[in-house]
């Protein structure tokens, strides 16, 4: 019954709302499809901030993801344009080829270079948390001494 | 016999990263060890039981492998590989066509992530769906295991720190807050808030201010085209984005909210809504994917995009307040059935059976 009540109350309010809403004038001055994409890169303005551990992983991840470049892309479109644009491809293929074959090449060593530094990264953070740890335990070390040397004094 | 659970990446703060951590310490109070193992591992996760996947011991047919899939990775196409009886928790993987004009990188990712639900359709025993659209994601691909329904474990404990009171002061000011919480990212649909925030300011409350909430690393230029469409509509004083903030000040953004407003395309569950309820913002959200069956009858749902529905009802939920009362009533109701006690039984239910089923077991 309580159920019931509740969902008579929520057809209520959507009712009154539809209602309301046929009552709103609103034209968009702009639409957002309309608004030039602008051509910012990722990391813009960010040379001078700090290291970002969580940053540097995502933008491996997606190089990982993307380093292979195959010759031959999915063509979409109509017909007409997959016709000339397989055609276009078979007569740059004996160029085109052999290069996106050396960008791979290029890209794969790149990318596992990049995945070791990030293996290095990590270990390094680790053992400068670790030492961090250390000295925090060393300096309460120090502080309980000077307490007790003071009251023995 | 071990239980492993398995992802690429364990990050800090993130919301798959806490799911894992939930299901292994709801495994712990069930007297059950377990690890979690990731190629990835913030170091700032200061957690015992999670390591580097470099250092997973040798896994036998008896132990238990729990795989988070949430996003495109190598590891997607080499768990089938390991002897051990597995179980899978899908996050969902965002259409990598909401990417294609923003980042090739992140379309290509989802891509990816796609595939890889794909090939491991006959890998797992049974895998557990952070919602029933999930679920119905990988029936779809052809999944024929037990796909069951578990919402994600939310870590409510922790919105009961203090919030920044900086940001208390700053948006206390009697004007009306509107928030969104979310990645900053084509499928949340930000311009649907920002337009439907427009058609409120313009008809009923020209002070209102918008706060969208989220990181947009990945996503800058899109974000950089919400700017310049605020601008465009003149709203660029009404619309704050607040970029990389703690989580304190997020806190205090739920707080000092008046609506919650949530125009996604995509979501796999939307933990933000949940949040919204805990804080006992009304919340108005558009009825796509998994956010009606997160939101339940705690909110008010929109048929579509339009935005003179949204705005009269943000209208509507912040000039009534015995709407506002009952909707705080239906909230309350249906964070019982999301807290941690309701959905770690629920999980326990699922889980234990596998890990007391194994011959010679003792959990």
């Amino acid at each position: 019954m309580e159920q019931e009540v509740q969902r008579v109350d929520i057809e209520e309010i959507m009712r009154k709302i539809r209602e309301e809403a046929e009552k709103l004038r609103y034209e968009e001055p702009v639409s957002f499809e309309d608004v030039e994409i602008p051509a910012v890169m990722t990391e813009k303005n960010d040379r001078d901030s700090e290291f970002s551990l969580k940053k540097a992983e995502q933008t491996l991840d997606h190089i990982n993801a993307m380093w292979e470049i195959p010759y031959g892309h999915v063509i979409n479109g109509n017909p007409l344009k997959k016709l000339l644009a397989r055609l276009a491809r078979k007569i740059n293929k004996p160029t085109g080829a052999p290069m996106a074959e050396d960008i791979t090449k290029f890209n794969a060593e790149a990318t596992q270079g990049m995945n070791e530094i990030m293996k290095f990264i990590r270990g390094a953070l680790k053992k400068e948390d670790e030492m961090s740890r250390r000295i925090f335990e060393l300096e309460t070390e120090i502080r309980q001494l000077k307490k007790s040397a003071g009251k023995k004094a | 016999m071990k239980i492993i659970q398995l992802m690429p990446t364990m990050s800090y703060g993130d919301a798959v990263s806490n799911d894992a951590l939930a299901i292994c310490r709801l495994l712990a109070e069930s007297g059950i060890s377990s690890s979690i193992y990731a190629e990835n591992v913030d170091p700032r996760l200061k957690e015992k039981s999670v390591f580097l996947l470099k250092d997973l011991p040798e896994l036998k047919k008896e132990d238990l492998m729990i795989y988070h899939l949430s996003t495109g990775t190598d590891l997607n196409f080499r768990v089938g590989e390991f002897r051990c009886r597995k179980v899978m928790v899908y996050h969902n993987v965002t259409p990598p066509a909401y990417f294609a004009l923003y980042n090739r990188g992140l379309e290509e990712l989802c891509t990816q992530g796609l595939r890889g639900m794909v090939h491991l359709r006959k890998t797992f025993q049974t895998v557990i769906a952070d919602s029933e659209f999930n679920r119905q994601n990988l029936l779809d691909a052809g999944y024929e295991c037990p796909v069951q329904v578990a919402p994600i474990l939310i870590p409510f404990d922790d919105y009961a720190q203090e919030p920044d009171g900086e940001t208390i002061r700053k948006y206390s000011d009697g004007r009306t807050n509107i928030l969104f919480v979310g990645r900053i990212a084509p499928n949340k649909k930000q311009e649907d808030v920002i337009r439907a925030f427009d058609c409120y300011r313009r008809n009923y409350n020209p002070e209102a201010r918008l706060i969208l909430i989220g990181s947009s690393f990945g996503t800058e230029n899109y974000l950089e085209k919400l700017k310049r469409y605020a601008k465009m509509l003149g709203a660029e004083e009404n619309v704050v984005f607040p970029g990389h903030i703690s989580f304190r000040q997020i806190l205090a953004f739920y707080r000092t909210a008046n609506a919650f407003l949530c125009m996604s395309e995509h979501e796999g569950f939307c933990v933000p809504v949940v949040e919204a309820m805990y804080f006992r913002v009304p919340v108005i959200a558009r009825s796509m994917c998994a956010v009606p069956e997160t939101v339940g009858e705690a909110g008010i749902l929109l048929e579509d995009a339009r935005p003179e529905p949204a705005a009269a009802a943000l209208n509507r939920v912040i000039t009534d307040g015995a709407l506002r009362e009952r909707m705080a009533a239906a909230a309350e109701k249906r964070l019982q059935e999301l807290s941690y006690e309701t959905v770690s039984g629920r999980i326990r239910e699922l889980l234990l059976p596998l890990v007391r089923g194994a011959e010679g077991v003792k959990a």
